[in-house]
């Protein structure tokens, strides 16, 4: 075996890194994921040809704006990140990260990492495909648009997982804790006009940076009266909030498979 | 070589919940070569966690090489962890796993792809199934690539839970080949196994765990003295064994003996079961009692010293 002092171990961030994307992209890059991907986007590429008139830009955000945005993308960030700590613990193969020469918060950073570089990925590559289906059925202004739905999904991406990643460390349930949360805070406590709770909705300050584009802000019917950058402020803020949380909990938190048999 | 311990465990406990895992152990594990052995539920695993970092202890402490090490990257970076359960990321092929784990453990991106190929050669696998997926690959070879994961960042201490399970008999005897190595490079080898036979011939210090405690621990040899007593059971085969069993006797040093059979060819030289009364003094004077008497030793062996007697004297 080589011991060449120069490959002996010093871990940096950037090597860590690169070796947790080798294992994420391996696992994320299977022609089973790329068929049902591509099985998912044939469906609602279908759907939205069927229900979309030519010319009919209403009719085109209500897909983007009701289902991709508001739906489709903190599922996804949900299944996907809620379980990149969880999925490791149900196979038992925790072991062998968890036994790396990493800090464990760092070990969760660098998952939530290429979890997420994943996630813009695949919702980078969907938002063209929407755009193009967009310009199919003729819609007006999409290139003004454009900018503003990528730089919005990319920071509602990285919100959206921070919280999924949190919620996955909290119990393996964590679909229905989540689908719960989206319900109650999100839309709940979102739409409520009159107080200062509504903040806590991310979806409200998503849809306020979506609202800087004119087509997107005639179709809330609230009226947007927050200011794009503290949106922006906020959707950050509550990224490094969420990941300070499930980066303390997996800290101080033991995780094996025994304890989840038996949660 | 140091006789600073590697691993200090001190008045350790873990619970987990109402159930006790481990109970109040204290230990020294020196260099070398150390098997872990206790019957099921003894807290062998829970042990091997606390030692990985994976668990903490609930009271008492545990140290590696002077440090605890949860949370503590610079003592994980000294330990290479073989677990025993069969988990591996079936979709991912062996290398790139490798190569994945090696950059996560400080290997420099562009010295992982060699560094992998010479440690999967090291554990002989063998190279066509270098780029298959772990899915495929059958029980002897899983235990090959976790053992390459565990040696990848040149660990001081390396964790073995069951390393030789589904292994055949010659993958067997290269892991042994390749811990007795590791240990004459000076890595520190813990084993947890239930072979008893092969952690004999394997590890000169053992530690017994049984519900939750140390039961025994130190050099297999101490253990069977401390078990014998003031006794040892000998086979034993010389030329005139009748005469040797009454120069013994009214040496004081028999406690008794059976006979096993006249095999000699002047029908007087045989073999005999020993009770020996006092194991030093008979070792001691052994060879004079055999010179002055003009009686030839054909054979001597212990019939006690088995891993496996121990094992079960202390877990009774």
């Amino acid at each position: 075996m080589s011991q060449d002092p120069s490959i002996l171990p010093a871990v940096n961030f950037g090597g860590a890194l690169r070796g947790m994307w080798a294992l994420v992209w391996a696992q994320r890059c299977t022609t089973g994921t790329f068929v049902r991907w591509g099985l998912g986007a044939c469906a609602l590429g279908f759907l939205m040809l069927l229900t979309i008139q030519s010319g009919e830009e209403k009719g085109w955000l209500g897909w983007v704006i009701g289902f991709y945005i508001q739906f489709l993308i903190p599922l996804t960030c949900l299944n996907v990140c809620g379980s990149m700590i969880r999925a490791e613990v149900q196979a038992n193969t925790l072991s062998f990260l968890c036994t790396r020469p990493l800090r464990r918060h760092t070990l969760f950073l660098l998952q939530y990492l290429c979890h997420v570089f994943w996630l813009q990925i695949i919702f980078f590559g969907g938002t063209l495909g929407l755009f193009a289906l967009g310009i199919v059925k003729q819609a007006e202004g999409l290139g003004a648009l454009l900018p503003t739905m990528l730089l919005t999904q990319f920071l509602a991406i990285l919100a959206w997982s921070a919280l999924s990643a949190l919620l996955g460390l909290l119990h393996q349930r964590f679909v229905v804790i989540g689908i719960l949360y989206w319900l109650i805070v999100e839309v709940g406590l979102g739409m409520v006009e009159t107080s200062n709770i509504n903040q806590l909705s991310i979806l409200r300050h998503i849809h306020t940076l979506l609202a800087q584009n004119e087509m997107v802000a005639d179709m809330f019917v609230r009226q947007i009266a927050d200011a794009p950058v503290s949106a922006a402020f906020v959707l950050g803020g509550a990224t490094v909030f969420f990941l300070a949380a499930g980066a303390a909990l997996f800290t101080y938190r033991e995780y094996l498979p025994s304890q989840e048999a038996g949660q | 070589m140091s006789t600073v311990p590697v691993i200090q465990a001190t008045e350790l406990s873990r619970w987990y919940g109402i159930v006790m895992g481990l109970n109040n152990i204290s230990f020294d594990i020196g260099p070398g070569l150390t098997g872990l052995v206790g019957p099921n539920g003894a807290g062998k695993s829970t042990l091997i966690k606390i030692i990985t970092g994976q668990l903490r202890p609930s009271d008492g402490a545990l140290t590696v090489f002077g440090v605890q090490p949860w949370n503590n990257p610079d003592v994980l970076r000294e330990i290479g962890f073989c677990p025993e359960d069969d988990a591996l990321p079936d979709r991912l092929k062996a290398r790139t796993w490798l190569r994945g784990m090696a950059m996560l453990s400080g290997i420099a991106p562009s010295a992982a792809p060699d560094h992998v190929d010479a440690i999967l050669d090291r554990v002989k696998l063998d190279r066509v199934h270098w780029e298959k997926p772990l899915g495929q690959f059958s029980k002897g070879m899983r235990q090959r690539v976790k053992l390459a994961q565990a040696l990848l960042h040149h660990p001081r201490l390396l964790v073995l839970d069951e390393p030789m399970n589904g292994l055949d008999p010659m993958g067997r005897q290269e892991v042994q080949r390749i811990l007795k190595q590791l240990a004459a490079e000076g890595t520190t080898v813990l084993i947890s196994s239930h072979i008893l036979h092969e952690l004999e011939a394997l590890c000169p210090e053992i530690l017994i765990l049984n519900w939750g405690r140390v039961i025994a621990s130190g050099s297999q040899l101490a253990l069977q003295r401390r078990l014998q007593g003031t006794e040892a059971n000998l086979h034993i085969r010389c030329s005139d064994p009748a005469r040797f069993t009454r120069i013994l006797f009214e040496a004081d040093l028999l406690l008794g003996f059976d006979s096993t059979g006249n095999d000699g060819d002047d029908g007087n030289e045989g073999g005999l079961d020993l009770r020996v009364k006092d194991p030093q003094r008979f070792s001691d004077s052994l060879v004079d009692l055999l010179t002055d008497n003009n009686i030839a030793l054909h054979e001597l062996r212990s019939r006690d010293r088995s891993l496996h007697d121990i094992f079960e004297k202390m877990t009774e």
